[in-house]
């Protein structure tokens, strides 16, 4: 929500000086400066006083704090901040948390954030909104913006562990995650659940790291954590049209002569297309025999509980196409005496799905914003075991064994 | 998992599971106000959550023709959950929106709507599974279950499915239930009906099995041990608003009691179920039924006090007396208004009094469950005049609005004195969960879709609940045949009639102030 009164948008865009007392401007969405180590105190006053406000005559606003989620962001660059947080803005609306905004700035040394204390850290409260029932502005819950330059990052995981809330849990999330950030091993251990999005990615060798990544931060059996990437909720509709596909019996039958599976991509939906064949391949019940050609083709042979029963051929290819995120262009699967597929129509509104079985439709396909893919992730949608097996799969494609026989054990992550 | 994703190796883990299949949904009385304002709003929301299937299509019926997609257009802009209304959603969503004309006893209207649902099967891959909702009034559900029967549109295997959705009523005393129970058994099979009653749709509601049976620290207590009455409430502030023609027929124990209140008395009070799914939970609802008291007729009237609102101001606005209202007879002794005091004979809630009152017209606008915990055996605190008593522990399960739980207890009031008093601590949905909860509509029609009927009324709930609402109704009508004195009155705006503070003050406890 926003509209008149709301400072949130225009000071972040425009750098104002919003000529209001700490109180009116928190109360507005500006945002407050205070020191590090007083952020939780000057919060307690805030809403404090910013409640006290919206109990006079006329305050045109309500205040009910809410928390469902500590939720941590990493950004780095003005660019990702600003755009994450009017993500944040959206989100904070239906899933009111305390939100961490944890930005490190380009220049590593920026000097501009050392305070007069020589600290190098710059700490920031703001307040996020949404309507009533009655139609107010209602404040419900704070962001915390925390900037330090990169070199000073380490500082990061023991101050955001003394603002986190009891007995709520706690989203990290990081777009891309790499290990040799000095903060994120640290803040892992405090997440429940980690979020991250392969969307941003763009190369299948980018994706196969994250898997990796994703190992080495949560070793099998240490940890019990939820991993959600937003990425895969993009792909929800073309696995929910694909899997429709197959839902009549004759159309299954023919899934025993499956012979060539291959996923069409546009530019830039390199890593969508490694995690939708991982999908298939782990639903399908097929092993990679080696690991990708450059050509994007490999075979792959049915394992146990497979409905497949001979060998198959995978081949990702790379289409002039444009389309529109997650970027597949087309999904089809090639059986003894039949050919289905799912593709993005010519207008790239929909997806038109062809079947001798079905009659052929198109399936309207409405981009999902970010900050919808994130609240799902926050909620059941961010509990999807499917996920981390495609994408342990998608990542065997490429590495082969290393993936593969770490896959079985994963199971137990859940 | 065969049985879930029907054998499709892909459909595994898809949304959780809640994805329902491809299907068409049929209203019946698709101009009546329940359709604009309730049901396609209901549909819409889903399909904006993304919860509608792949392939779905609502075909509307009634006896006028109408610009059916147009009106559903301006319903969902002026009804829905959120607004404004998606354009670009819309434009799939509208256009799967079709419309037949004809009337519910023309066999005709019902082979056009046959061929209708076939082009449909073939253009939006709906695939022979059908949902009707029979949204009429009553005296058209047996017509429109017949003709449904005869003209070959219920699929009697499970693949495709067909199920069917009534509205209440669902008879309107015993022998009517019990028809018309037989007559949706001619033509479905219990598993293929789906009895609404929304509140069953109300997260609040079902939030009552949530906090029981998810918390440890409650269900220890959820017993006439520490229980010492449970007060159930639904209190409406407006009045019969124009129906007076149908209230006048019906009355508060047919409209609120038989259906919403025992529902939500059943989940209260209910055993833990062995799972999580529509048997178990029936069975466990049927048997808190079973277990009502018998009212001997001739005390009816002792247990089950009634009463009409009278003609006074009501939120400082004068109001009329439901004896003046449109539609209602001058000489009628329908109640607005209706007290219980019942027992539930089980080694759970023995001797524990559920107090249950409905009415229309009163104060505001309230529906909740207070459970009363018995006082200490022993008062330990004193102050100037000696021992204090201690007001009891309350625990209330808001259902609407400003829905939330809340516990009273004593605390210490600070200074030097020992001086209890009582506060609370609160739960509220809007503030823990910042969001507004779903319309019941919109997880009634999705669980008729995935084909769970757990928070539908299973028949033997409904005849159950009939044969002890039955038994109130005959020892009214008996007592009425005696006596023509007028109903007990109670002014607009309070908390109803005399005779219901009588029956509380009868066992030395007081109504609530909701």
């Amino acid at each position: 929500m926003s509209g008149p009164g709301d400072y949130r948008r225009s000071e972040r865009r425009e750098g104002w000086a919003v000529p209001l007392d700490a109180v009116a401007a928190f109360t507005q969405g500006a945002s407050v400066s205070v020191a590090p180590e007083r952020i939780e105190q000057e919060l307690l006053s805030l809403w404090r006083r910013a409640s006290e406000r919206a109990q006079a005559a006329g305050a045109g606003f309500a205040v009910t704090r809410a928390c469902q989620w500590n939720l941590i962001v990493h950004t780095h660059g003005e660019g990702e901040l600003l755009l994450c947080k009017q993500v944040l803005d959206t989100v904070s609306e239906s899933v009111p948390s305390r939100l961490l905004v944890l930005h490190e700035s380009e220049d590593p040394g920026d000097a501009s954030i050392i305070g007069d204390d020589g600290v190098p850290l710059h700490a920031s409260v703001e307040a996020n909104f949404r309507e009533s029932q009655s139609g107010r502005r209602e404040i419900v819950s704070e962001e915390i913006t925390i900037e330090t330059p990169q070199l000073h990052s380490r500082r990061l995981p023991s101050l955001v562990r003394s603002l986190l809330l009891p007995d709520v849990p706690t989203a990290l999330l990081v777009h891309n995650p790499a290990l040799d950030a000095d903060w994120l091993r640290p803040l892992c251990a405090d997440a429940d659940r980690f979020l991250f999005d392969s969307g941003r990615l763009r190369s299948w060798q980018e994706l196969a790291a994250v898997a990796q990544v994703l190992d080495e931060l949560y070793p099998i059996g240490k940890k019990q954590v939820e991993l959600m990437d937003l990425g895969w909720l993009r792909l929800w509709p073309w696995r929910l049209l694909i899997a429709s596909l197959y839902d009549t019996p004759e159309s299954r039958k023919g899934l025993t002569t499956l012979r060539e599976l291959q996923v069409g991509y546009a530019e830039g939906g390199e890593a969508a297309a490694l995690l939708l064949a991982g999908w298939l391949l782990g639903r399908l019940r097929l092993s990679p025999t080696a690991t990708l050609q450059e050509d994007g083709t490999i075979g792959l042979v049915p394992g146990s509980g497979s409905p497949v029963q001979r060998p198959v051929q995978l081949r990702l290819v790379k289409t002039p196409r444009e389309a529109a995120a997650p970027g597949i262009v087309q999904v089809t699967l090639h059986q003894q005496d039949s050919c289905l597929s799912a593709k993005t129509s010519v207008d790239g509104s929909g997806i038109e799905v062809c079947s001798p079985f079905q009659p052929p439709r198109t399936q309207p396909m409405r981009g999902r914003p970010d900050a919808e893919l994130l609240v799902a992730a926050l909620g059941v949608g961010g509990r999807d075991p499917l996920m981390y097996e495609a994408l342990r799969l998608g990542a065997a494609l490429l590495l082969g064994d290393v993936m593969l026989q770490a896959q079985e054990q994963s199971e137990v992550r859940w | 998992m065969d049985r879930l994703h029907g054998g499709n190796p892909l459909a595994e883990g898809l949304v959780g599971d809640r994805q329902p299949e491809p299907c068409a949904m049929v209203i019946f009385g698709a101009s009546g106000d329940l359709t604009r304002r309730k049901l396609v709003p209901a549909l819409y929301s889903l399909a904006r959550e993304r919860l509608l299937p792949s392939g779905f299509a609502i075909v509307g019926m009634a006896r006028r023709p109408l610009p059916f997609a147009d009106d559903m257009r301006a319903a969902v802009g002026q009804f829905a959950r959120r607004r404004p209304v998606d354009e670009s959603l819309w434009d799939s969503f509208g256009g799967a929106i079709s419309y037949v004309s004809g009337d519910f006893d023309d066999p005709a209207a019902y082979e056009r709507l046959r061929s209708h649902l076939g082009e449909i099967d073939l253009s939006r891959g709906t695939r022979g599974n059908r949902i009707f909702y029979i949204s009429t009034p009553p005296e058209s559900f047996e017509t429109i279950l017949r003709h449904l029967g005869r003209a070959q549109l219920i699929s009697p295997g499970e693949r495709p499915f067909t199920r069917v959705i009534i509205e209440k009523p669902f008879g309107r005393d015993l022998a009517s239930a019990e028809h018309l129970n037989r007559v949706c058994l001619e033509v479905l099979r219990e598993d293929q009906i789906y009895r609404i009653d929304h509140y069953l749709g109300k997260e609040t509601v079902q939030n009552i099995l949530m906090f029981r049976f998810a918390n440890s620290i409650f269900e220890p207590l959820w017993n006439g041990k520490y229980v010492d009455h449970v007060q159930l409430t639904v209190a409406e502030a407006i009045g019969i608003e124009g129906r007076g023609n149908y209230y006048d027929q019906a009355g508060t124990l047919r409209d609120m009691v038989q259906n919403h209140m025992f529902q939500f008395m059943t989940l209260m009070a209910m055993e833990p179920p062995v799972a999580f799914e529509a048997s178990s939970v029936h069975d466990e609802k049927v048997k808190v039924l079973r277990a009502l008291r018998e009212l001997p007729l001739s005390e009816v009237e002792r247990f089950a006090v009634r009463g009409q609102y009278s003609a006074g101001f009501h939120q400082g606005q004068p109001a009329e007396g439901y004896l003046s209202e449109s539609g209602v007879s001058p000489s009628s002794r329908t109640e607005t208004y209706v007290a219980l005091k019942l027992f539930i004979d089980n080694f759970r809630w023995g001797g524990v009094p559920f107090y249950v009152r409905a009415g229309k017209r009163m104060a505001r606008r309230v529906s909740e469950i207070a459970i009363t915990f018995k006082q200490l055996p022993h008062a330990l605190f004193s102050g100037p005049q000696g021992k204090l008593s201690h007001e009891p522990n309350v625990l209330t399960l808001r259902i609407q609005p400003d829905e939330g739980i809340t516990l009273k207890f004593l605390s210490k009031v600070p200074g030097p004195t020992i001086e209890p008093r009582p506060v609370t601590m609160d739960f509220r949905y809007g503030t823990s969960f910042g969001t507004e909860p779903p319309e019941a509509y919109e997880r009634l029609l999705l669980d008729c879709m995935l084909g769970d009927s757990t928070l539908f009324a299973r028949g033997d709930e409904v005849m159950a609940s009939w044969r002890y609402c039955d038994r109130i109704l005959r020892g009214w009508a008996e007592r009425d045949a005696i006596s023509h004195s007028p109903l007990p009155s109670y002014e607009p705006g309070t908390w109803g009639p005399e005779v219901a503070a009588s029956l509380l003050a009868r066992d030395g406890r007081v109504w609530r102030r909701p």
